[in-house]
């Protein structure tokens, strides 16, 4: 049942990014219209929900391996290596409106969206790392596969590229108590 | 400074403050939502957590008896167990019934190392299944598998029900504490040693197998 729910965050936080990357092309196309409307809106919240989300992928891995019991492997580490500080910079950073932690953020997060995509691909064609398994715990076993395709590193690659996305639609969010400064429409960092 | 110009000047300073009260209120009302947000997950997680951990299936999980020398690790290269005496087996298989490995006994054997989690051993048995099943064993070579690397907290456990599905052809025994397979020099799964009629260690490889490789190794080893 976790397995299931963390899995329905995943694809939430999925599609969330992709509906982002959609919104910031279609507003970058049309400035004046709805989806520039969108973007606004969304921008203020960016910071924050990019917050819940690297938030809840730090509990939700910590779920697994510490109540779960599934051993974290090399690759799962160096993930939690991206992530896990992700949840206190951007919290701290929405608290205090601060739009500066996107280049730190992005990095951690664009490393993090690399290692996942990896560790996913030799979860499927384990030759690829190895023809053997080593005897302690090695990153090609899978512990959860729901929905026939979403397993732990796919659900970490989720969440990095919707802190991305997230991150991407906060360039446009107007600085509060600054309104001498336009917005910054559509992906203009 | 004109009247005009010090009233536009007010109305941009009015305007400029409600749009800063707008802008805290649009703030907290952000804090808010996600403080609420992190709330609602913790719960939901607290109940996650006491809803998963109940226990998993239960399986008979025995431990396996070794008597005799154990091998060396397996390395690739130059393999200093090929000759030695290979230590005999025993336990219980995953049918429940007492099983035995004696290397010895005058029946050449291939004993296979599989663990439930691993990959590379979930496409080597039914690689194995209809390798056997395409009547590719030589006659008088036992073919024998081990089960280790237990752990009920990784995939595709417990062992016996993956096995039994794939309809696996090979007397199995269960290795709960990993003695036999220290004893026989494991490093990697999936891993095959090849045991003469008289005991004796003829080869040793780690990793998935292909039928023609099952053929040229085993077929050899029926002389």
């Amino acid at each position: 049942m976790a397995a299931f729910f963390f899995s329905l965050l995943a694809l939430t936080a999925l599609v969330g990014a992709g509906a982002i990357v959609v919104i910031m092309v279609a507003a970058r196309r049309d400035p004046d219209g709805p989806a520039a409307g969108m973007l606004d809106d969304l921008a203020s919240a960016a910071l924050p929900l990019a917050a819940v989300v690297a938030a809840t992928s730090m509990v939700g891995s910590l779920f697994f391996s510490e109540v779960l019991g599934y051993p974290p492997c090399t690759l799962c580490w160096y993930q939690r290596i991206a992530m896990y500080p992700l949840a206190p910079i951007l919290g701290i950073a929405a608290v205090r409106r601060d739009l500066g932690v996107r280049l730190y953020a992005w990095v951690l997060a664009g490393s993090g969206a690399v290692i996942s995509t990896y560790h996913y691909v030799i979860q499927w064609v384990p030759d690829l790392e190895a023809t053997a398994c080593a005897v302690d715990n090695p990153c090609t076993a899978v512990f959860v596969r729901e929905f026939g395709f979403v397993s732990i590193p796919f659900m970490a690659l989720s969440g990095f590229l919707a802190i991305s996305a997230l991150l991407w639609a906060a360039t446009t969010a107007t600085a509060i108590g600054d309104d001498d400064r336009e917005p910054a429409h559509a992906g203009v960092v | 400074m004109t009247t005009t110009s010090r009233r536009s000047k007010k109305n941009r300073s009015s305007a400029k403050s409600r749009s800063r009260s707008r802008g805290r209120r649009s703030a907290r009302r952000s804090n808010t939502f996600v403080w609420v947000f992190l709330g609602v997950l913790v719960a939901l997680f607290g109940v996650l957590a006491f809803v998963s951990r109940s226990t998993g299936p239960a399986a008979e999980i025995t431990d396996a008896s070794v008597s005799g020398d154990s091998l060396a690790p397996f390395d690739t290269g130059l393999d200093g167990a090929v000759g030695r005496q290979a230590p005999a087996l025993s336990g219980t298989s995953i049918s429940g019934e007492e099983m035995t490995i004696e290397p010895g006994d005058g029946t050449p054997k291939a004993i296979t190392f599989l663990a439930h989690w691993c990959p590379h051993c979930q496409r080597e048995v039914p690689t194995v299944t209809q390798w056997v099943e395409d009547g590719n064993l030589p006659e008088g070579v036992d073919l024998v598998a081990v089960t280790t690397g237990i752990d009920r907290n990784r995939p595709n456990f417990p062992p016996q029900d993956w096995l039994e599905s794939e309809e696996f052809p090979a007397e199995t025994l269960v290795d709960g504490d990993n003695a036999a397979a220290r004893a026989y020099g494991l490093t990697n799964y999936p891993y095959w040693v090849l045991v003469d009629g008289d005991g004796n260690v003829v080869q040793r490889w780690s990793g998935e197998t292909t039928p023609d490789q099952l053929t040229e190794r085993i077929g050899g080893l029926a002389g």
